[in-house]
C-alpha cells in the first residue's frame, strides 16, 4: 500500500523530531548542573567561576526602555565577563505575568533579580520571605544608597516598613489636555470643576469627545475621581475600616460628567488603547493617563498636550492639587540567591549596577519616567516636563487606589462605573457593593 | 474476543496516565482550592462551601450563563449548520474541491485575537468599517455594540471563525462513506438533496454527535472574542470571561475554581442531554 | 486494489456535474463563503506592511506604500528561524503522541464492549471543559519540580494531555462506523488486537487521523499562554511567543501584531496543505476496498 508507506515516513519523521527534542533536552541539562555545583564552592573562588543569573522583568514587548535595559545588562557583562545573564521578560499587562512570577516564587524557581510591582501585588511573596529586605545592604553601601532620591526609597517601602525593591523610574498620572483643541474652542484649561464642566459641555456640543476614557478599563478615571473626591488621606485608608461618604462623591462626579456628554459614545466597549487612540488622533480633547502613555501618541498631539491635576470635586476633600504617582516597580533580590554564596555578591553587584544613577538615567530617558536618582533626563517632550513640574508642585502624591484595596474590590469598582453613570445604580450602592467585596476578601 | 480485557487496559493506559498527570491532578487541585478563600498565591483560608453558595447568589454568573447559552444556540444552528451545508456542497462538486478546502480553513488558522481586532475595527463607532459605509450613504452612525446588539455582534465572529473547523470534520466523516453506496442510490434515482438527507447525514450521525458535543463544550470556553471586542460589557459577559476575570484578574482562585467546576458540571449535563436527544443506534456500514 | 474503479467513478461525477444549474448555484454559495474567509487573511498580511497608527485608523485601505519596519522589528526581536524549528519540533511531537495514544484509546472506546464505557465518555466530555486557566499553575509547579521548565518536553507533555480528549473523541466517532466484517475477516486471518489496529483501523482511519493532526498541530502551535509560562527561554521558545512582543503597558503595536500573525500563520497553512491530501476521498475509498 502506497499511502501507508507515506504515512509511515511521516510518522518516522515525527518520531525523529521527537528524538531530536529529547537530545537537545539532555544537552541543556549539564549546564544547569554546573550552575548548581558552582554554588557549593567557596565565595573567594566564585569570582572566577562562571555565574549564571536570571533577571526577570517587564522590559520586553513594546516597552519603551526595552533596548536601554538590554544595553545596561550588556554593559555589566562586558565588565564582568564571567557573568552570564538571562534576560527573561514578559509583558506586564499580560495576566500570565503575575501568575508566572508568583508560581516561580512559590515553587523554588525564583529569578535572581525580579523587576515587579511594589505594594499589595508583592505582599504575598514578601510576607512569605521569598525576597530579602534591602535596608541593610543599602546601609552597607552608602554610595549606592545615596544615588537614590530619598523620597524614591521612601515610596518603595512595603507595609512592614522595609524596602524590598530598589526603584528605577517612577510615574505620575494626570489629566492630559490637548491645548490646541481648547484654544480653537475658546476654552480655558480645566483647572477647576466649573471650567471642566464648561469645557465638557462645549466640546460635546461640537462633536469632539471631551474626555476619552473607557468604562471597563476605567482604572485612571476611578483613581482620579476617588482621589479628588475623597482626598489623599481617605484614599489611602481604602475601604477596609469603613466607608468614607466622600468616595461616593467621586462616582457622583463621574455621573455628572457623563450626563454632560463627557465620555465617548462607545465608552462601554472600547479599551484603553482605543481611548488613547481617540486622544492621539485628535478626536478627544482630554484623557486621564499615566506618564508612560506620552510616547505612544502622534507627534502632533504630543506637542499640543499638557498635563494638569484632575480638578477637585466640589464638596469633596481633595485640594485639586493631589496627584497619583509613585515608584510602582523595582528590583527584588530573591532570598534563595542571597543565601547562595556563589551568587550573592555578583547579584548584589548587578543590582547596584542596574539601579546606579547612570543606569537610571538611561532607562528614564528611554521611557520618560521620573528617575529615582537625581539625574537630568534630556530630550523629553514639553508635556513630559510639564508632568515633572506638576509632580514637583503637587500637594500630595498618592499611589493609585487599586493598591489600597484588593484586586477583586477594584474590579468591582470598575464594573460599577457604567451602571452608575447610566443611572442603574446609585453611587451609594456602588461603594457599598465594593465594601462588601473588600470585607469578603479580608475575612 | 478473548483476552480483550488486557488490550482494553493497555490501550487506554497511556492516555489515562497523561491526562491524570496533566489534567485531572491539576484540576483536583482546583477543586481543593474552591473550598478556600484565596487572596493571591500565598494566603488562603478554608471556608467550606461558601464559594459554592456564592455561585447560586451571583447575579453576574447567572447572566453570564444565559449569554453563553444564547451564543451556544447560534453556534449550534449557524456554525455547525453552515459547516454541514458547505461540507455537503463541497462533497457534491467535482472541481475546485481542494481550493475550497484550503480557503475555508483560513480563519481557523488565524488567532482569535487577530480576528477580534479586525472586528473591533469593523464595529468601531468613530471610524469603523460599518459606520464609514453608512457615512458614505449619508446615514447616521450606529452604535453597533450597544446593549441591544452587542451579544449578537460578538456572536458573528465567534460563529464564523470556527465554521472551517467543523467543515473539515464533516468532510472527513463523509470521506468514509463507501462510494458504492452512492452508486447504488443513483441507480435507484436518489440524488441531490434527497441523497443528502437519506444517505449522507444518517451515515455520519455518529460524527455529528461528536461535533455537537465539541460545539457545546467549545462555546462554554468562548473567551477571546468577547474579551477583545466588548470586554464583557453591555450584556456580553460569558462564563469564559467571567471565570478569567475572577481567577486571573482578581486573583481569587478559590471562587475562580468554583466557577470552573460549575462550567464543567453544566457542560457535561448539556452534552449528555444533547447526546440523549440525538440518540440513535450506531450504524456501521 | 482497484484503482481503476476509483478513477472511473471520478470521471463519471465530473460528467454529470458539468452543465448542471445546481452545480453553478453551489459554486456561487461556496465562492461567497470563500470571500469571507480569504479577506481576513488578506487583511492581516496587508496590515503587516503598515505602521501601527495606520492599522488602527485605516486598516481597510490597501498598503500602497508598504513599510517593512514591522518585519525588521520582528526579526530583530526574535531568532525567527530558531523559533520556527522549536515550534515544529514541539508541535509535531505533540501531534505524534496525541495520535498514537489517542488512536489507541479511540480504538478501544469504539470497537470494544465493556462496562464503564459510558462513564469514560462522560469523563471525556468533562475533560473537554476544563479551562486552561484552572490547570496552569499546578502544571507549572509540576514542571518546575521535574526540571522540565524551558525544555521541549515541558511544553510537549502538557499539550499532549490537553489535546488527547479531542483527538480520542473524533477518532472514536469515525472508527465506530467501520464495517464489522473487516474486523472479523482480519480476526480469522489470525490478527491480534494490536495487529488489527495497525493493519485495519489505522489505514482506514487515515482521514480522521489527518484532520485530528491538523487541529492538534494548530492548537499546540498557537498556544501562547502555555508557551509563555512553560517555555519562554530564548533557545526553546516557539514562534507564537512573537505575539508577546507586540504589547506592553505602553500599548499595542498593531502593525507588529499583523506581522507576527502573518509569520505564525505560514507554517500552519503549509502543514494543512500537506495533510489535507489525506482527507481526500479517493484515498480512503481505495483503502476500504483493498
Amino acid at each position: 500500500m502506497k499511502r501507508s508507506s507515506l504515512l509511515l515516513v511521516s510518522i518516522m519523521l515525527l518520531f525523529s523530531m521527537f528524538l531530536a527534542a529529547c537530545g537537545s533536552n539532555n544537552s541543556s541539562t549539564p549546564s544547569k548542573e554546573g550552575e548548581t555545583s558552582s554554588g557549593t564552592e567557596t565565595s573567594t573562588e566564585a569570582k572566577k567561576d562562571p555565574v549564571n543569573l536570571r533577571v526577570f522583568s517587564t522590559f520586553g514587548g513594546t516597552d519603551a526602555a526595552r533596548e536601554a535595559f538590554q544595553g545596561v545588562l550588556d554593559e555589566f557583562v562586558e565588565k564582568n565577563p564571567h557573568v552570564k545573564i538571562e534576560n527573561d521578560t514578559m509583558s506586564a499587562n499580560d495576566d500570565g505575568f503575575r501568575t508566572k512570577v508568583n508560581t516561580d516564587m512559590n515553587t523554588g524557581n525564583e529569578p535572581d533579580l525580579l523587576f515587579y510591582f511594589i505594594g499589595t501585588d508583592a505582599e504575598g511573596f514578601v510576607n512569605a520571605g521569598k525576597v530579602v529586605p534591602l535596608n541593610q545592604i543599602l546601609d552597607d553601601n552608602p554610595d549606592w544608597k545615596n544615588g537614590f532620591i530619598p523620597s524614591a526609597l521612601e515610596l518603595a517601602r512595603q507595609k512592614d516598613g522595609n524596602i524590598y525593591a530598589a526603584p528605577l523610574t517612577g510615574f505620575y498620572e494626570g489629566l492630559f489636555v490637548n491645548k490646541k483643541i481648547f484654544e480653537e474652542n475658546g476654552l480655558e484649561l480645566p483647572t477647576d470643576w466649573e471650567k471642566l464642566k464648561t469645557a465638557v459641555t462645549k466640546l460635546s456640543e461640537k462633536g469632539i469627545i471631551p474626555l476619552s476614557v473607557p468604562f471597563d478599563q476605567s482604572h485612571y478615571l476611578i483613581e482620579h475621581a476617588i482621589l479628588s473626591a475623597a482626598g489623599p488621606e481617605s484614599q489611602a485608608k481604602g475601604l477596609i475600616d469603613g466607608v468614607d461618604p466622600n468616595w461616593e462623591k467621586g462616582y457622583a462626579a463621574m455621573k455628572e460628567l457623563y450626563d454632560l456628554g463627557a465620555f465617548p459614545k462607545d465608552a462601554a466597549t472600547i479599551d484603553l488603547s482605543m481611548a488613547g487612540n481617540y486622544y492621539s488622533e485628535g478626536l478627544g480633547a482630554m484623557i486621564l493617563e499615566g506618564s508612560w502613555a506620552i510616547g505612544g501618541w502622534s507627534e502632533e498631539t504630543r506637542n499640543n498636550s499638557t498635563v494638569i491635576p484632575f480638578p477637585a470635586v466640589p464638596g469633596g476633600a481633595g485640594s485639586g492639587n493631589d496627584i497619583v504617582g509613585g515608584f510602582g516597580t523595582g528590583f527584588y533580590l530573591s532570598k534563595a540567591t542571597y543565601d547562595d554564596a556563589a551568587k550573592k555578591d555578583t547579584t548584589i553587584e548587578l543590582l547596584k549596577f542596574l539601579t546606579s544613577p547612570e543606569s537610571i538615567q538611561k532607562i528614564a530617558t528611554a521611557n520618560g519616567g521620573t528617575p529615582a536618582a537625581d539625574v537630568e533626563v534630556t530630550g523629553l517632550a514639553q508635556v513630559a516636563l510639564d508632568g515633572f513640574a506638576m509632580a514637583a508642585k503637587a500637594d500630595s502624591i498618592s499611589s493609585p487606589v487599586d493598591s489600597k484595596v484588593s484586586q477583586e474590590t477594584f474590579s468591582n469598582l470598575r464594573s460599577n462605573v457604567q451602571p452608575v453613570v447610566t443611572g442603574k445604580k446609585t453611587p451609594t450602592e456602588a461603594i457599598e457593593d465594593a465594601k462588601k467585596t473588600e470585607d469578603a476578601n479580608k475575612n | 474476543m478473548k483476552g480483550d480485557r488486557k488490550y482494553i487496559f493497555t490501550f487506554l493506559l497511556p492516555a489515562a496516565v497523561f491526562m491524570s498527570v496533566f489534567l485531572y491532578y491539576p484540576f483536583f487541585k482546583s477543586v481543593y482550592l474552591s473550598f478556600f478563600r484565596t487572596t493571591g498565591f500565598f494566603d488562603k483560608k478554608f471556608i467550606g462551601w461558601d464559594n459554592y453558595k456564592r455561585l447560586f447568589t451571583d447575579e453576574l454568573l447567572g447572566a453570564a450563563t444565559l449569554h453563553t447559552l444564547e451564543i451556544m444556540l447560534y453556534v449550534i444552528v449557524f456554525q455547525v449548520g453552515i459547516a454541514l451545508l458547505l461540507a455537503v456542497l463541497v462533497d457534491n462538486i467535482s472541481k475546485f474541491k481542494g481550493f475550497y478546502r484550503t480557503v475555508f480553513f483560513f480563519p481557523v488558522v488565524i488567532s482569535g485575537t487577530a480576528i477580534s481586532l479586525l472586528f473591533v475595527l469593523v464595529y468601531n463607532y468613530n471610524f469603523g468599517l460599518l459606520n464609514n459605509l453608512l457615512a458614505g450613504f449619508g446615514i447616521e452612525k450606529i452604535l453597533w455594540l450597544d446593549e441591544s446588539n452587542a451579544l449578537r455582534a460578538v456572536a458573528i465572529p465567534t460563529v464564523w471563525h470556527y465554521v472551517g473547523f467543523y467543515f473539515v470534520l464533516f468532510l472527513t466523516a463523509m470521506s468514509k462513506i463507501p462510494s458504492d453506496y452512492y452508486e447504488a442510490a443513483k441507480l435507484e434515482g436518489i440524488t441531490g438533496v434527497k441523497k443528502t438527507f437519506l444517505l449522507t447525514i444518517p451515515l455520519i450521525m455518529s460524527d455529528i454527535k461528536v461535533v455537537i458535543t465539541l460545539a457545546i463544550t467549545g462555546t462554554l470556553k468562548v473567551f477571546e472574542f468577547i474579551w477583545v471586542i466588548t470586554k464583557g460589557q453591555n450584556g456580553t459577559e460569558v462564563l469564559g470571561t467571567y471565570m478569567y476575570k475572577k481567577a486571573m484578574v482578581d486573583q481569587n482562585f478559590g471562587y475562580g475554581s468554583a466557577i470552573a467546576i460549575y462550567m464543567v458540571v453544566f457542560g457535561v449535563i448539556l452534552a449528555l442531554v444533547a447526546n440523549r436527544l440525538l440518540k440513535r443506534d450506531e450504524i456501521t456500514y | 486494489m482497484e484503482p481503476t474503479k476509483v478513477v472511473a467513478h471520478k470521471t463519471l461525477r465530473v460528467k454529470s456535474g458539468r452543465f448542471s444549474l445546481g452545480t453553478t448555484l453551489m459554486h456561487v454559495v461556496l465562492i461567497a463563503w470563500a470571500l469571507t474567509t480569504i479577506y481576513p487573511l488578506f487583511w492581516i498580511v496587508n496590515n503587516s506592511f503598515k505602521m501601527s497608527r495606520d492599522v488602527m485608523n485605516d486598516s481597510f485601505a490597501f498598503a500602497w506604500s508598504p513599510v517593512l519596519t514591522n518585519y525588521m522589528n520582528a526579526f530583530d526581536r526574535m531568532n525567527i528561524g530558531m523559533s520556527y524549528v522549536n515550534s515544529l519540533i514541539m508541535s509535531f511531537s505533540t501531534v505524534f503522541l496525541v495520535l498514537l495514544f489517542g488512536g489507541l484509546a479511540a480504538y478501544v472506546l469504539s470497537r470494544f464492549q465493556f462496562r464503564g464505557k459510558r462513564t469514560i465518555y462522560s469523563i471525556l466530555y468533562a475533560t473537554l471543559l476544563i479551562p486552561a486557566f484552572a490547570t496552569v499553575v499546578p502544571v507549572y509547579e509540576l514542571l518546575i519540580h521535574t526540571k522540565l521548565v524551558n525544555t521541549y518536553l515541558g511544553l510537549i507533555l502538557p499539550q499532549t494531555a490537553g489535546n488527547l480528549t479531542f483527538a480520542t473523541l473524533i477518532i472514536a466517532g469515525y472508527m465506530a462506523t467501520i464495517p464489522k466484517e473487516l474486523e472479523e475477516a482480519s480476526f480469522i486471518d489470525g490478527c491480534n488486537r494490536w495487529q488489527m489496529f495497525t493493519k485495519v483501523f489505522l489505514p482506514i482511519s487515515q482521514p480522521v487521523f489527518a484532520s485530528a493532526s491538523i487541529f492538534v498541530f494548530l492548537w499546540s502551535y498557537n498556544d501562547l499562554f502555555s508557551a509563555l509560562i512553560f517555555v519562554n527561554k530564548e533557545n526553546v521558545r516557539p514562534i507564537v511567543a512573537l505575539l508577546n512582543e507586540i504589547s506592553s503597558q505602553y500599548g499595542t503595536d498593531f502593525g507588529l501584531m499583523a506581522t507576527a500573525v502573518s509569520l505564525t500563520v505560514i507554517p500552519v497553512l503549509l502543514v494543512y496543505l500537506f495533510i489535507s491530501k489525506y482527507i481526500e476521498k479517493g484515498l480512503t475509498e481505495g483503502a476500504i476496498k483493498g
